[in-house]
């Protein structure tokens, strides 16, 4: 067991399930386990400079072999998303890689036709919108103070990658008041699985309107109002969903005029 | 009305948690013997683990357990849980959360129901149930204790049971209670219901009935239509 300090706060239980549990599309366990950890480096998840766990450690927790893991490891840090170093501080360490230009689209927007978008929007209305709807029937006291305290976190956060924290674990923190523990799941594997879709980084209008429209859900659940509530939460996945189809469409335009996405790497 | 069958099995529901809490004193002494060393570290703790592992993996509805650390009791770590929680077929397994008091998901326990009220109340206390999104992402109940070293409070030892293991125990007890009824908790939450339209994980609607005597110890509480033929 690792005490080291830095190992304590990205690579959570909740972390690793949800990476162990995201749907990927990646064939091969130590295809999907790269993938998984690449995309939780991406999001932040995983903090910039971590430490890794020991091998042994972190294969028995993510239940693949050592070996799977190796090389796993060998390809991310391949990618440069990861960085070994010997000695006695040493050790396997994620890297936040320097082109995750958080300004521009998700590079893994291309992967999505304008359809597939409308319908990561229809399965979160299901989800997120549900879990907001019973969270504002059942929430008790103490449930609504969590909220209340991770919004203020979410509008404190000082940068893009914080602020996608913030809100992945508000999300959460909105299911798990829905007291339904597959709600919740779902909305931890989203951190995962499309993450990097879904906390894109605004403007400060668009900043702006999304801290409003997160306090307006987390007032429709204190009041225990479940229709507002639902509605709330579906009107802000509605509205990032047009604004990754803005953002998909621009891409193809791109490509149209040769500017764009051709030839870019996932 | 004071149903004396009701009260019955609210003292057998009590029995349950009284026998659940003992298995917490080990857990319970040994942090207050490592809180009470002189500047103790993250470190000490390991004394804890063959504590929290007899809890942990004794056959049962246990979930997890382990000690929740006061802010500034330990040395190197302003916060600090030794939490380990049962993963099927292998060993125990700890449980990582983020307790950087500055990181956006930090996961302050301070405010959590099953830390505050031990803490403001030098009482034991039973959270729950809720979903522990922070651990196995199920649905618990948390039995927590305060600990103290030298007269002052420096954490809690607590428990996690699964809600659904703990209902094979109660609802046995509540089904055969002439009338329906429903477990609530001091939060005024469903625990567990014999009448189908009450739901667990509810907030108690009017129509599960009235208090069926005074709440017990921990604030769990029995409520239906009182048995007229008593």
């Amino acid at each position: 067991m690792t005490s080291n300090r830095q190992a304590e706060v990205g690579l959570t239980t909740a972390t690793i399930s949800a990476i162990l549990n995201a749907d990927t599309h990646e064939t091969g366990r130590a295809d999907q386990i790269t993938g998984r950890l690449a995309q939780a480096i991406r999001l932040g998840l995983i903090l910039d400079r971590e430490r890794f766990p020991s091998e042994a450690d972190l294969a028995r927790r993510l239940g693949v072999a050592p070996v799977t893991l190796r090389e796993a490891l060998a390809t991310l840090r391949e990618r440069g998303l990861v960085v070994t170093r010997r000695g006695r501080d040493g050790g396997t360490f994620a890297q936040m890689p320097v082109d995750n230009d958080l300004s521009l689209p998700p590079p893994r927007l291309v992967e999505f036709s304008t359809q597939d978008i409308r319908e990561l929007g229809d399965y979160r209305r299901a989800i997120s919108g549900m879990a907001a709807r019973l969270a504002a029937e059942r929430a008790v006291s103490d449930e609504i103070g969590a909220l209340n305290v991770q919004f203020e976190r979410l509008r404190a956060a000082g940068n893009p990658v914080e602020r996608r924290r913030a809100d992945a674990q508000l999300w959460v923190i909105i299911a798990a008041a829905s007291q339904s523990p597959r709600l919740t799941r779902e909305e931890q594997q989203f951190r995962v699985e499309i993450g990097d879709l879904l906390w894109q980084p605004l403007a400060e209008d668009e900043l702006a309107d999304s801290i409003r429209s997160r306090h307006s859900l987390i007032t429709a659940i204190s009041d225990h109002a479940p229709e507002r509530a639902r509605m709330r939460a579906e009107a802000s996945i509605i509205s990032e969903t047009n604004r990754l189809l803005r953002l998909r469409v621009d891409l193809y335009e791109g490509d149209n005029r040769g500017t764009g996405t051709a030839g870019r790497e996932v | 009305m004071i149903s004396v069958k009701a009260l019955d099995a609210m003292r057998q529901i009590t029995t349950e948690l009284e026998d659940l809490f003992a298995l917490l004193q080990p857990v319970a002494s040994g942090f207050a013997r490592v809180a009470g060393l002189g500047r103790p570290v993250r470190e000490d703790l390991i004394d804890l683990r063959g504590a929290i592992s007899d809890v942990v993996e004794r056959p049962g509805p246990i979930a997890g357990a382990g000690v929740i650390v006061a802010p500034g009791i330990l040395v190197d770590s302003p916060y600090w849980m030794e939490w380990w929680w049962a993963v099927p077929h292998r060993d125990p397994e700890a449980l990582r959360v983020n307790v950087e008091p500055t990181a956006p998901d930090f996961f302050d326990y301070t405010s959590a129901d099953w830390y505050a009220i031990p803490e403001r109340t030098g009482t034991r206390y039973v959270a729950g149930p809720y979903v522990d999104y922070v651990c196995r992402t199920e649905y618990a109940i948390t039995l927590a204790r305060p600990v103290r070293a030298a007269g002052a409070f420096v954490g809690v030892a607590a428990l996690d049971i699964a809600a659904s293991r703990f209902e094979r125990r109660v609802l046995p007890v509540l089904s055969s209670l002439p009338n329906a009824v429903t477990l609530v908790n001091a939060a005024g939450r469903v625990i567990v219901s014999t009448a189908p339209t009450v739901w667990p994980g509810e907030r108690v609607p009017a129509s599960a009935g009235e208090p069926l005597g005074e709440a017990s110890v921990f604030g769990w509480q029995l409520i239906g239509s009182p048995d007229v033929g008593e």
